[in-house]
């Protein structure tokens, strides 16, 4: 969070002063996460199961949590709060409310394990930081993005976002490029876990996209993955799924072709 | 006036197994070559160094379309008993004539107009690629009227064409488009492979249930007529491999692709294959994987969209 916020305070567009201004009062950075199915294969857990879920579900809320505990911090540094954060829920702490007053559930060993160390975040830990923010303010308005990563997450050898893998070894065709990229430690033994993509229950998908957005201030770009063989209505009850569910945005939805033998084979 | 009583095409009923699958799966994949940025290849079109063999690749290609559409697929189509297959055939034939504008697309936009005269001109008179049109034709154009036997071996030079003759050709942009290479040219090539496919499988398909028909002697002599063709055309096939790829040195690995693809080609036709298995370069094998790859939204349309089939949103729809 501190890393990013200097960036946001050191930027000066002064070429766009809308895009100037609002950097000056409203500080939003972006702090996202990746490898996400990478981990999960690491853990031995399914993408899109229950744990999957519960793990997101965790997860992101302890990077809610401390990236809303850094805010703070640095506005009690500062002594500087985002524009008209005072007139924010933050302020009034109602968005504290379903934090403090959730249910403290049982997490499975998988999902603890898959935690490593990042912190269950209890109803005291959130009391806590309402106090504190209440006192001292947050410097941004907004800080959680969760980005689409493609090309950053292969460099760090992680697999994109929070989405599942598209194929065990990705054939990548981008701008004028073409690579193949083998899915981060892929071997035999994993790769049962490294379930693609069009093969993920796309309910499952959106239960996972959404246990994440709870979580997050600002919509995450969800992907839907689809062979050829859905029609319009298959289509249409998912973006109205995923709309119940919290869903901010489906991004682009990603279709893949069976083969002609795919299509008489199934038929006969 | 003819008094002739006109029967009309009735999709209600399947009169052909798989027809429907076929057209559906056709039109499904719909496209045109103004889709894809050709011209983002130009830069390195001009300092590529085969670009003779390129060139007439893409030449050669062209004469085996025109002649799938002008002759091919109608007279196969004409000659189909069945209407819904007939059909198909009838929109095989559209596409065919799609692939043969999309190398024109591609000269355009890479070639000046008198490079592009000169490969026309190279086309007709390469004496392999005439001999390869040739024998094919001259099988479409024995077809008689109620007769299985000419039909199916319509069919089998077609299957010889589709899933056989043109990989010799589209070995070269794979190869390249694989390491980058002249990429969006290997796109066009990848849709029209995602093509091919389907019509080798389907007209394989149409002839394999014709041939049930015939009685066990019928189906021997017609076997051995189908190994001789092929052994005929897979020798000029050689031939002509090693004059187009001459200056490149990949005339060895375009053979064993070729090989692979005759054996394809006859399995489509439900026969045993002839050559011994071979490991063909994977960058090209990778290259007839058609069930696309993963892209960039923001500067290519992908190979993969296909047009969906719409159902109605009911009350259902709301019940998860």
């Amino acid at each position: 969070m501190r890393l990013l916020t200097n960036v946001s305070t050191m930027t000066d567009i002064v070429n766009v002063p809308s895009v100037s201004k609002a950097n000056k009062v409203m500080h939003s950075v972006g702090l996202g996460v990746m490898n996400l199915h990478g981990h999960l294969v690491q853990s031995g857990i399914r993408y899109g199961s229950k744990d999957s879920i519960e793990f997101i579900d965790a997860f992101m809320e302890a990077l809610n949590y401390y990236s809303l505990k850094a805010s703070m911090e640095i506005a009690k540094q500062k002594n500087e709060t985002f524009y008209r954060f005072e007139e924010s829920e933050y302020a009034s702490g109602v968005y504290f409310e379903t934090y403090i007053n959730k249910e403290e559930k049982e997490l499975t060993p998988e999902v603890i394990k898959a935690l490593g160390g990042t912190p269950v975040i209890t109803k005291n830990m959130w009391q806590q930081l309402k106090a504190d923010v209440l006192e001292h303010g947050l410097f941004h308005s907004y800080r959680l993005a969760i980005a689409p990563t493609g090309s950053i997450s292969y460099i760090r050898s992680c697999t994109a976002s929070i989405s599942p893998v598209t194929e065990r070894v990705e054939v990548r065709d981008y701008a004028d490029s073409r690579t193949i990229y083998p899915m981060p430690f892929l071997t035999n033994d994993n790769q049962e876990l490294y379930t693609e993509a069009y093969e993920v229950n796309p309910y499952e998908l959106i239960d996972l996209y959404a246990a994440a957005q709870k979580h997050v201030d600002q919509g995450i770009s969800m992907t839907l993955y689809v062979t050829d063989q859905w029609n319009t209505e298959q289509l249409a009850k998912a973006y109205i799924y995923a709309w119940t569910k919290g869903i901010k945005t489906v991004y682009y939805v990603r279709q893949r072709l069976l083969t002609i033998e795919e299509c008489v084979a199934c038929q006969i | 006036m003819s008094n002739l009583t006109y029967k009309a095409v009735n999709w209600n009923t399947p009169t052909s197994e798989l027809a429907r699958i076929f057209w559906d799966q056709q039109w499904k994949q719909i496209w045109f070559p103004e889709e894809i940025a050709v011209s983002k290849d130009i830069k390195q079109w001009k300092e590529f160094e085969h670009q003779d063999t390129y060139k007439k690749v893409f030449g050669g290609l062209t004469l085996l379309d025109t002649v799938q559409t002008n002759i091919g697929m109608n007279e196969i189509a004409k000659y189909t008993p069945d209407f819904q297959e007939k059909a198909v055939l009838t929109v095989f034939g559209s596409f065919e004539a799609i692939h043969a504008k999309s190398y024109s697309y591609i000269f355009t936009t890479l070639c000046t107009n008198t490079e592009i005269d000169e490969v026309f001109e190279w086309v007709q008179k390469n004496e392999f690629l005439q001999y390869k049109a040739n024998r094919i034709g001259e099988v479409y154009t024995a077809i008689k009227e109620d007769d299985p036997e000419s039909l199916w071996k319509a069919m089998f030079a077609s299957v010889m064409l589709e899933s056989f003759l043109f990989y010799s050709g589209f070995f070269y942009p794979l190869y390249l488009g694989g390491q980058g290479v002249l990429r969006n040219s290997a796109e066009v090539i990848s849709l029209i492979l995602r093509d091919e496919s389907i019509h080798g499988v389907a007209v394989g398909f149409f002839a394999q249930n014709i041939f049930k028909t015939f009685s066990a002697e019928k189906q021997q002599e017609l076997t051995l007529w189908g190994y001789e063709y092929l052994l005929d055309l897979y020798q000029n096939e050689m031939k002509y491999t090693d004059d187009l790829y001459a200056e490149t040195g990949l005339s060895p690995e375009v053979k064993k692709y070729v090989r692979y693809n005759a054996n394809k080609a006859l399995m489509n036709l439900g026969l045993d294959t002839m050559f011994p298995d071979e490991e063909v370069n994977p960058v090209v094998m990778n290259g007839i994987s058609n069930t696309g790859s993963t892209y960039d939204f923001f500067s290519q349309k992908g190979a993969t969209y296909a047009v969906a089939k719409v159902a109605p949103i009911t009350d259902d729809t709301f019940k998860f």
